[in-house]
């Protein structure tokens, strides 16, 4: 398709700047439910979308159909949505710093899952359904999903840009109920990448369902904790949960622009112990949220968002980077052709320390080692976040002992890291993350090494 | 027309050797707004449109969505090629049969027709044409308006068509005042333009985040709670929804698996789920599967009544579908859901129930639920009010919530004659006794 003259047309309509991004995207998910197979598809989603910008607004139109005659339709719906709502924006800004980049980048893999055979991997679900079930009477409901995708994406233009991409993702979970005299445990593992069919290999795919029922019988004999303040052990897991919500969602710029953010205006200001750096990093090998051109077709690097404690850098798109004067570091991300990219994060992680695990609990009198996520948020106008962790056990005199369940650790960021006191010398950037963020949901990473933190509000269930 | 291609891509799944098959076909036209720091922001418009196959081969299901139109044939190929591939469900039974579907009213609004770029503009321009106090530092609004069309068909005869439109407001604000600050939000969805009430949600969540600088804590105890319908929405409807699915009870994830005509919540509550509710957001002549939408009692003077069902969960118990296999798009399978859940209404007025409470808090957000394999619920007061001698004081500070779902049921003591519609639930203000709250 003239993809150039639809491009051109946007220009002579009067746009200063216009975008077109195409997207094709494949993907096959397997369900198992406590034995049988309850999901089972295919998919082909393809369509274009379309953004114009004149003197402060932007124009964005998507279609799930793409004649040449329809992109044209939609060049002219964002233009006149662009036109339209530039008379009602009283600050404007121009786009600055862009550059043209031509490009064409694709995920390495080793073993292309479209190579493997159908029967292959529903027998792996199938399998791993089985492992949860056979691991022990108590356990009464699984369900393990698998999912491939892969999309191609081309971003154009009006300054030159032309970058095709093919990102392809693999992912695998497992999740086990268990039941014994009225109490309830839940396990849950994932595993997953960018990448091949050599992702699940790699991480350990045949043991992801006997580590989820594991967890759920040692849940049945997990016993609450008293509600109170403790020092607390974060695993890599919740590690990277705390990032990704406690300094991820608030370094993305566009919220500093909107003064959404507790971040705002604190660029160079220490807010957390010198043991914390945080990056956000999208040029990550095999993590679940690596990219090397973002959605707006520029060249992604890495975000050095805290260093030694102190804020160092914002996430960006064209536009963030634009109002505020700084250089683009390609954070711009869509889930698909429907939607125009926002500033998201790729995969965020404490960098490492030197502390081993065991110094990390030698000094603790009585504390709490907080294992996995189930879920959590933060509010964003005053940084207290809540996180329900999936397991925990009790750390006494130095020791870990008792397994936990109902485990709630609460606070407020920017206390939380000023109390990091020691870092962990391992560090693990492997979770399958799905951000949502204005209803879009895109594919990240995060993690961490563990991580000792003094005054956490710890909740349990009376 | 869409209905068509429905029929098309059915008679090409029987032909290449499907034994059952459906499609559905799915489209949205909308366009949302986005303001910003009180600035427009964000302004698209969207049109998605595709369709969903789903076919059988033995008991093995094929599903297989596209949003290419004009290649019907290739699609229904590669469901059956999935098909084929599958492993079959010995649960399975069939899809649903023909059956006489009821128009139901209030789910198309004509004058959608006439709304553009422009008139979307204007209506932002209103909303914040007005005084805001000089502490709201930050405004945040989404304007939503979209017209869907569905149809469905399947091998079994059948056959259904429907259009529906859909708006919705949201404002989110934020307040500062010397190092005190605050945050409150509202929203208002219809199905129906005119009746989105835009003012009353700019002036909730105007005066809700004015009222939230004053922030004091309150002693941990017992107290009771006056539950405002946004803070139903995460205390007790979202769990709900999940406890009462089929799917879930079948395969006791659920925390009411076991307690079907059993005593479970107190004597004043009644819930009942309608699919055919006049202008409901859940409301549609069929579900996502094409079995008609009906009015199904959940909950009757506290005693569990029934559970939602599709059609395969349904078949597992040898009982016919209640109509709640819910589809939001072509992109993913029906799941069950509640269509237009409904609680029976109190006597009172929510302003004199809240008179009468010498002590008690006016809970009015939290973004926790309640697990729903055990009913058990702790989480944190995201905006809520100490009461005193019936009037709603000041805003509270860091306060944790702690109920198991049964027991508040169990404790509700009053619900008020005043409701609002919170998405697709009914809800009135809920009097709830002895909840323990956690401040200082």
């Amino acid at each position: 398709m003239d993809i150039d003259s639809v491009l051109d047309f946007g220009l002579k309509l009067g746009a200063d700047f216009a975008e077109i991004r195409h997207v094709k995207s494949r993907d096959t998910s397997i369900t198992f439910v406590d034995g049988n197979l309850r999901y089972f598809a295919s998919n082909e989603d393809e369509g274009y979308s379309v953004r114009v910008y004149i003197k402060g607004a932007w124009g964005f139109a998507s279609t799930s159909v793409g004649s040449y005659e329809q992109l044209k339709e939609a060049m002219n719906r964002a233009f006149k949505i662009a036109k339209s709502s530039s008379h009602l924006i009283k600050e404007s800004y121009n786009l600055k710093d862009l550059k043209a980049y031509k490009a064409k980048v694709k995920t390495y893999i080793r073993k292309d899952f479209e190579e493997v055979s159908i029967e292959e991997k529903l027998n792996l679900v199938k399998s791993l359904d089985q492992s949860i079930r056979n691991y022990d009477s108590k356990i009464k409901s699984e369900t393990v999903r698998y999912n491939e995708n892969r999309d191609i994406v081309e971003i154009y233009n009006s300054i030159g840009t032309f970058v095709e991409k093919e990102e392809i993702y693999i992912s695998a979970n497992a999740l086990a109920i268990s039941f014994e005299s009225g109490k309830r445990g839940r396990g849950y593992s994932a595993i997953g990448g960018t990448g091949g069919f050599e992702i699940l290999e790699d991480f350990g795919v045949s043991e992801l369902g006997i580590k989820s029922a594991r967890k759920a019988i040692e849940q049945l004999s997990a016993k609450s904790v008293k509600a109170g303040t403790y020092t607390c052990i974060m695993d890599p897991i919740l590690v990277g949960v705390f990032a990704h919500e406690g300094i991820g969602h608030p370094s993305e710029a566009d919220g500093v622009v909107e003064k959404n953010s507790v971040l705002e205006g604190r660029l160079g200001e220490k807010i957390a112990n010198d043991v914390v750096s945080i990056v956000d990093n999208p040029l990550l090998e095999r993590c679940y949220g690596s990219y090397v051109y973002d959605d707006e077709g520029v060249a992604a690097k890495p975000r050095y968002i805290i260093k030694n404690g102190v804020l160092n850098e914002y996430l960006h798109n064209i536009e963030t980077s634009s109002i505020l004067g700084f250089s683009n570091n390609g954070a711009a991300r869509a889930d698909s052709y429907l939607n125009p990219p926002l500033v998201r994060m790729s995969n965020i992680y404490f960098e490492k320390g030197d502390a081993s695990f065991d110094e990390l609990i030698e000094d603790i009198e009585l504390g709490i080692y907080a294992k996995g996520f189930e879920y959590g948020y933060v509010l964003p106008n005053n940084g207290q976040f809540t996180f329900k962790c999936e397991s925990g056990y009790l750390i006494e005199k130095g020791e870990v002992t008792v397994p936990l369940r109902d485990l709630s650790l609460s606070g407020v960021i920017l206390e939380t890291l000023k109390n990091i006191d020691l870092v962990g010398k391992d560090l693990e950037i492997k979770s399958i993350g799905n951000c949502g963020k204005d209803g879009q949901w895109v594919r990240v990473g995060d993690g961490g090494p563990h991580l000792r933190v003094k005054g956490i509000v710890v909740g349990g269930v009376e | 027309m869409s209905l068509d291609i429905c029929l098309k891509a059915v008679r090409l799944a029987e032909k290449f050797g499907a034994m059952q098959a459906e499609c559905f076909f799915y489209s949205e036209d909308s366009t949302r707004a986005a303001i910003r720091k009180k600035e427009l922001k964000r302004f698209e418009k969207r049109n998605d449109s595709g369709i969903a196959i789903r076919v059988v081969l033995n008991k093995s299901l094929g599903f297989y969505y596209t949003t290419n139109l004009n290649n019907i044939e290739d699609a229904v190929e590669r469901a059956i090629k999935l098909a084929k591939a599958a492993i079959p469900d010995p649960n399975f039974i069939s899809f649903p049969s023909k059956k006489p579907y009821r128009k139901v009213e209030g789910i198309y609004d004509k004058s959608f027709e006439n709304l553009n770029e422009e008139s979307v503009s204007n209506i932002i321009k209103d909303a914040l044409m007005r005084d805001f106090d000089s502490r709201i530092k930050s405004i945040n609004a989404d304007l939503e308006i979209a017209v869907y069309e569905e149809s469905i068909a399947n091998s079994l005869g059948v056959e259904g068509d429907e259009i529906s439109t859909f708006a919705s407001f949201s404002v989110e604000m934020a307040a500062a005042e010397g190092d005190k600050y605050s945050g409150s939000s509202d929203f208002t969805s219809s199905r129906v333009f005119k009746e989105l009430n835009i003012k009353e949600a700019m002036d909730n969540a105007h005066n809700l985040t004015l009222k939230g600088l004053d922030k004091k804590r309150v002693p941990s105890g017992s107290y009771p709670v006056i539950i405002d319908p946004v803070a139903s929405l995460y205390l007790i409807c979202i769990t709900l929804n999940s406890a009462l699915n089929a799917d879930l009870v079948q395969r006791k994830r659920s925390f009411l698996s076991e307690s079907l005509n059993q005593k479970i919540a107190n004597d004043n509550i009644t819930v009942i789920d309608d699919g055919t509710f006049s202008g409901g957001l859940g409301s549609s002549s069929f579900d996502g599967e094409g079995s008609p939408s009906q009015r199904n009692v959940l909950i009757e003077k506290g005693i569990l009544k029934g559970f939602m069902y599709d059609s395969y969960t349904a078949a597992k118990e040898g009982k016919e579908s209640t109509g709640n296999a819910v589809r939001n798009s072509f992109r993913s399978l029906p799941t069950i859901s509640s269509r237009n859940l409904i609680f029976e209404l109190g006597n009172r007025k929510s302003e004199d129930i809240i008179s009468q409470i010498k002590t008690g808090i006016y809970l009015r957000s939290t973004y926790d639920t309640p697990n729903v394999i055990t009913g058990e619920f702790s989480g944190m007061i995201n905006e809520g009010f100490y009461v005193e001698d019936g009037k709603i004081k000041h805003s509270l500070l860091q306060a944790g919530i702690g109920v198991s779902l049964r027991t508040l049921l169990s404790n509700i003591k009053e619900l008020s004659s005043d409701y609002r519609w919170i998405f697709n639930y009914k809800l009135p203000f809920i009097l709830v006794e002895n909840v323990s709250i956690a401040g200082q």
